[in-house]
């Protein structure tokens, strides 16, 4: 027997697992998008903001198409070699008899999970490197709003011993507004 | 004149996957009031920023700018001449009490020959009060020079615009038209907001419209 009872029970947990891995990679993408790398998003941003629109566009493009591409190939493969792994079991097991060590290992080799994950873990650095290699170049100069508390200060100085002394001399201007 | 080089950011279909992202990533950091240094030098961007601070201001809105610029880009992009950009600050200032103040270091830019009411900004607003639309308020001031060699040496010498006090854009680099926009750093956007109030008393009034 194999060793999730019929094959037809075997390909229907097969299905089953591969849908919830479909649907918490969507889910996953979407809590990426929602909670991503901050400083990743800063530096793709910049990419874009401050490179010729073609020159990052063709990378962000190429990543994203090749990423749901081999994610497709990852699921479509995933479930073919676990119905391939299936059916070669569903003759094995019929004709021998496995061991506790085996059949564990059996266990693990027919489920499409590990085979997706192998795809995903393999292409999400590889997409996350090419952004970061793009990217990476670009730096955002931080300085002045770091240095606007000290600036302010400084303005504010400034303008007061200005005020003194138009005081002083007659030639205040006009002030406006509310702010 | 055109609104358009490349792509324009208020229309879509003209975006590609690059510009696609960006305004994805614009539009998360907005909604979720992310702390977030989002670079904003390219100047469709900028508009499309501009716009955004209009359009999601509620109580105030206080800019440093060089002449409010009908267009920006060497004419190619239009910035307060854009017809999303005004319908933005139409939305602003039917809000109660919202207040758009400005504050200019050049002349206001209008046709040559023209007065400040040419405008599109002030012919907006003074149109909104003609048709007793007008619900918010807006000052636009004039930096003197001592506001200005204030600036000088303090050496910061940016344009920056504060949304309600919690969103700030600052141009760090106008040569390189380099910026950066933050809608989740309250505490950077109180300190332009502090600078911004620190100057205003010191300018001279170009116009005042209210309700």
């Amino acid at each position: 027997m194999p060793p999730f009872g019929d094959f037809e029970s075997f390909l229907e947990l097969a299905f089953a697992v591969n849908l919830i891995w479909g649907i918490w990679g969507d889910l996953r993408a979407r809590l990426e998008n929602r909670f991503g790398n901050p400083k990743l998003k800063t530096q793709v941003a910049a990419a874009i903001d401050t490179s010729s629109a073609t020159a990052v566009d063709s990378l962000v493009e190429r990543a994203r198409r090749w990423r749901s591409g081999l994610s497709r190939v990852g699921q479509v493969a995933s479930l073919a070699v676990a119905v391939a792994i299936a059916m070669c079991l569903f003759f094995v097991q019929s004709t021998v008899e496995l061991s506790g060590g085996w059949r564990a290992l059996v266990f693990f080799a027919m489920c499409p999970v590990p085979v997706f994950a192998f795809f995903m873990w393999l292409v999400n650095p590889i997409f996350t490197l090419a952004v970061w290699l793009k990217a990476g170049r670009v730096t955002i100069d931080s300085s002045p709003i770091d240095n606007v508390g000290q600036a302010t200060k400084d303005v504010q100085k400034s303008l007061t011993e200005d005020g003194s002394r138009e005081s002083s001399d007659g030639t205040g201007t006009g002030s406006s507004g509310n702010g | 004149m055109t609104t358009q080089r490349d792509f324009d950011a208020f229309d879509a279909s003209t975006w590609n996957e690059s510009e696609r992202t960006y305004f994805e990533i614009v539009n998360g950091a907005l909604k979720a009031q992310e702390n977030l240094t989002i670079s904003n030098g390219k100047p469709q961007h900028a508009v499309y920023l501009l716009r955004t601070f209009l359009a999601n201001a509620k109580r105030s809105l206080r800019m440093y700018s060089g002449a409010l610029a009908r267009y920006i880009d060497g004419g190619h992009v239009a910035a307060f001449d854009n017809p999303h950009v005004l319908h933005a600050a139409e939305t602003m200032l039917t809000r109660p009490n919202a207040t758009m103040a400005v504050m200019i270091e050049q002349s206001l830019d209008v046709e040559e020959g023209g007065s400040p009411d040419d405008h599109p900004l002030i012919r907006l607003a003074k149109r909104m009060k003609s048709e007793r639309r007008l619900r918010g308020n807006l000052e636009i001031s004039q930096a003197t020079e001592a506001v200005k060699s204030a600036l000088k040496e303090a050496d910061f010498r940016h344009h920056w615009m504060v949304m309600d006090g919690s969103a700030y854009r600052l141009e760090t680099d106008p040569s390189l038209a380099r910026a950066t926009v933050n809608f989740g750093d309250p505490r950077s956007a109180r300190a332009l907001d502090t600078m911004f109030r620190a100057l205003w008393p010191h300018g001279t009034s170009v116009v005042s419209i209210q309700p």
